[in-house]
């Protein structure tokens, strides 16, 4: 049974290629997994390392919530799903997983939470779409 | 489930677009969705200083040469229950633009079509209908 990975990020349109996601696994008999990218912290070398280990805690929180909120969506639609979190950049990070044989392609949101309203693509989908070898999905 | 009624796949008769087009219709086929190919005929592009050329000719001959594309397309497929669209002009504007028309539900596009640089690892087609279609597209590498 093949994989369809689907990035998330807890935002409004990551659940909405969520729900595309659901369809186009039903219709093709796959299963789903949801896939949220925690970054690189970005804070000066000299930061406390407890301030340092409050934020990615912090961090893997926000991840956490993200990926329950999806999987709830995924088992009220009907489907199971299971959740990945990676750490890297994200793009890169789900291009990496998408090269497993079992994966079928990725289900991507056109944006995300730091999408600037004027663009029409997010930063993210658009390196997803250059760098996973895989096919993607970028829903609007 | 949603409804899923309509697929368009842009096609150009390069490797990357038929397998775009086998997995539009591997896709469609659950949900009996339409599948619809668009072949976009680049616009023909003359030196400036020709001092008169058949444009009219010209384009018809074009769409000519897209529709037999969209053949050779439709039988390397085998053959299956598809309609075809030729336009002309530039490509991702149209067929952006087609997808709105027709409501399409998905549309899908090879990576890297007949104009593609090597290096490159998304076709500036491909590339340019993510960034302007506001209908779901899925990119096939």
């Amino acid at each position: 049974m093949k994989t369809i990975l689907v990035a998330v990020d807890g935002s409004e349109r990551s659940l909405q290629g969520v729900r595309m996601a659901v369809d186009v696994a039903k219709g093709l008999g796959a299963r789903l997994t949801l896939v949220y990218v925690l970054k690189p912290i970005l804070l000066p070398p000299t930061a406390y390392a407890e301030a340092i280990q409050k934020v990615e805690e912090g961090n893997r929180l926000v991840a956490e919530d993200a990926l329950n909120a999806g999987a709830k969506l995924v088992k009220d639609l009907g489907l199971p799903c299971e959740t990945v979190m990676l750490h890297g950049g994200p793009a890169e990070a789900i291009a990496d997983l998408a090269e497993d044989d079992n994966v079928w392609g990725v289900v991507i949101g056109a944006k995300g939470h730091n999408a600037v309203s004027r663009v029409m693509l997010g930063s993210i989908a658009d390196r997803l779409v250059h760098v996973c070898k895989k096919p993607v999905l970028v829903v609007r | 489930m949603r409804a899923m009624k309509q697929v368009i796949v842009a096609v150009d008769g390069s490797e990357p677009s038929l397998k775009g087009a086998r997995l539009a219709l591997e896709y469609a086929k659950p949900f009996g969705a339409k599948v619809t190919l668009v072949y976009v005929v680049p616009p023909v592009v003359l030196p400036g200083d020709a001092p008169w050329a058949p444009l009219d000719e010209l384009h018809q001959s074009e769409l000519a040469r897209g529709q037999k594309v969209l053949a050779g397309v439709v039988e390397a497929l085998g053959s299956p229950a598809v309609s075809c669209v030729v336009k002309l002009g530039p490509p991702a504007e149209l067929v952006a633009e087609q997808a709105e028309v027709m409501g399409a539900d998905l549309v899908v596009v090879g990576s890297r079509g007949l104009g593609a640089v090597k290096r490159l690892l998304v076709g500036s087609v491909a590339d340019r209908l993510v960034h302007i279609c506001q209908r779901p597209v899925l990119v096939v590498h």
